[in-house]
């Protein structure tokens, strides 16, 4: 099974994106980044020597099992979790610890949990105004009707309590909290990985076409093969907090990987198989 | 107010417009949540009950002027008037200075009020602060505030309000200085252990990359879901307050003679508690339903805002 038809079982059609990076310049560069948790005999080396370069206008994914450290270079690029070596660089330089409200201006992040990443006391209106209210822009009612329209959801969303919407909504409004300070990167944390199929397909179309719309930088994690081979033109897979292999699209569809990890996740990602069970 | 289940042509249109799920302004919003708690904490007998004696207590000490039939500083005739048991011109009976007693419980509300109010004002904000800044910033600003909450926490209520007065002199005011300083640990404490586990949500994790500073985080977003819990905790003391006011009173160094605060008016009433009891007995009973009161309105609104309690 290619991955193309998995695309189609998601009910997404055609390419995505643009798939041409504007120029050469990496946007966002990590070089051997190294981070760890905890202390003495609790010590759990997340990410080893990981580095990867992300040009800008590109979409690139990480795909690994639950607990190569995928999410933890997102929340080491954003400063939530601790550096422990290695260098973060956005547009050529190296970012600031802690980080400077410039930078979050330009990056910004969509979590996993739709249920979990909006304030359940906050309106979608607070949501929205808060990061406008804290970068101190004008014409703060025009963008949140703005931001609204352009995840799709309609005025009627905009003072509701986060338990009045669904999951789909939810992770929409989190969209739209992250565009609306006007970043040109954005993480994406297994963003649809909580939503069902139907909805999956929508919010993932959506992103597609905000990144074309806006040019956008995209540094998207996922456990689904299907999901980064439908978004990313570049991919790397992770396992163990190290970098396996670095594959495009078109490797990825033809099943063209080095490695032996590799290949047995793409295996793994068909579903199960009689065949392939062992005796 | 009909209940929202009633078909949409008996539904008046003010409830309606509060339980709409696409609101169209900020108060629209904030009004139809604060409409959907009051029709859930209406459920609750025991919480309605608690809540009808509370705004009797505030009803009593602003209309006291109006409600109380006679003069609750100055007595009548010392010959004939003293210890005089209930009756329909004495609700409560006299006390040994011929005062009216129904008359004084009534003024007397105010002090109780007074106490209750301003032990919550003074407390409450002082325990939030320092529980959600321990429990945000962690480290050393978590063990200088934690260690001098224990420090508070050391310290008997009743002991420290002693101390207190005894260096400034008797009066309500220094009582209630002395309490408020007591209560506040317990809300602390609370409100750390609230902001520990909210600290980790994503929705925390979020609003750092908003750029948020650390105030904004703890003001807007930490200290609304502590909330609940403090409230429900603070009214809950309430009636210890009370009782920790009285019990000052009792010992002379809370409210002074005349006025006629509750446990003062039990201590200068044990004299006659034999042969004329309803000197003590009565503000006995108006402190008991009062912290009753409290308690009721307290597992009410636990019940409505404790997500944990509900179900």
């Amino acid at each position: 099974m290619s991955f193309t038809l998995g695309r189609e079982r998601l009910g997404i059609v055609g390419e995505s994106g643009s798939g041409k990076s504007q120029t050469e310049r990496a946007m966002l560069e990590i070089v051997d980044l190294e981070v760890t948790f905890g202390r003495g005999l609790t010590r759990v080396k997340a990410l080893s020597g990981v580095s990867l370069s992300v040009a800008e206008g590109e979409s690139y994914g990480i795909v690994g099992e639950s607990g190569s450290g995928k999410s933890t270079i997102l929340r080491a690029i954003c400063g939530l979790a601790p550096m422990g070596g290695g260098a973060i660089r956005l547009a050529g330089a190296d970012v600031r610890t802690p980080r400077d409200p410039a930078f979050y201006r330009t990056v910004q992040m969509v979590f996993q949990d739709p249920y979990a990443s909006l304030h359940p006391r906050h309106t979608v209106d607070r949501v929205l105004s808060e990061p406008l209210a804290i970068h101190g822009f004008d014409r703060r009612e025009a963008r949140i009707e703005q931001a609204l329209s352009d995840v799709g959801l309609g005025a009627g969303f905009r003072f509701r309590y986060p338990h009045q919407l669904s999951g789909g909504q939810r992770q929409r409004v989190a969209i739209a909290r992250a565009l609306i300070v006007e970043p040109k990167v954005l993480l994406l944390d297994e963003p649809t990985s909580a939503l069902d199929a139907s909805i999956q397909a929508e919010v993932l179309n959506l992103l597609d076409r905000l990144r074309s719309e806006r040019g956008l930088t995209y540094v998207l994690v996922s456990h689904d093969l299907a999901v980064v081979a439908h978004m990313c033109e570049r991919l790397s897979v992770m396992q163990h907090g190290r970098e396996v292999e670095e594959l495009t699209r078109a490797r990825l569809q033809a099943r063209d990987a080095s490695q032996t990890y590799t290949r047995n996740l793409m295996t793994a990602s068909d579903g199960f198989t009689r065949a392939a069970a062992p005796s | 107010m009909t209940p929202p289940s009633a078909s949409p042509a008996a539904r008046p249109p003010l409830s309606e417009w509060l339980l709409s799920d696409q609101p169209g302004s900020r108060r629209q919003a904030r009004l139809g949540q604060s409409y959907r708690t009051w029709i859930a904490f209406k459920a609750n007998r025991l919480g309605m009950l608690g809540l009808i004696i509370v705004l009797a207590l505030v009803g009593a000490a602003l209309f006291a002027d109006v409600i109380a039939p006679h003069d609750p500083l100055v007595g009548g005739n010392l010959r004939t008037e003293r210890l005089l048991p209930p009756s329909f011109e004495h609700l409560m009976g006299t006390d040994d200075q011929a005062r009216d007693i129904f008359s004084r419980i009534v003024h007397g509300s105010r002090l109780t009020l007074m106490v209750v109010a301003l032990v919550a004002l003074i407390a409450t904000p002082i325990g939030l602060l320092v529980g959600t800044a321990s429990g945000y910033f962690g480290g050393w600003v978590d063990t200088v505030l934690m260690r001098t909450t224990d420090i508070f926490l050391a310290f008997p209520q009743l002991i420290l309000a002693l101390a207190f007065v005894a260096a400034l002199g008797p009066g309500i005011e220094n009582a209630i200085i002395a309490i408020a300083i007591t209560s506040w640990p317990p809300y602390a404490r609370l409100a750390r252990a609230e902001t520990l586990t909210i600290r980790d949500a994503e929705h925390i994790d979020a609003i750092r990359l908003q750029g948020a500073s650390s105030a904004r985080i703890i003001a807007g977003h930490v200290v609304p879901l502590c909330l609940s819990s403090v409230i429900v905790r603070v009214t809950l003391d309430m009636a210890g307050i009370i009782l920790t006011a009285a019990g000052l009173g009792f010992l002379g160094l809370g409210a002074q003679p005349p006025q006629p605060e509750w446990g003062a008016m039990i201590a200068s009433g044990r004299r006659f508690l034999i042969d004329f009891w309803w000197v003590a007995t009565m503000p006995g009973i108006a402190i008991f339903i009062v912290s009753l009161g409290f308690n009721f309105l307290g597992d009410g609104l636990r019940a409505v805002l404790d997500p944990k309690a509900q179900r």
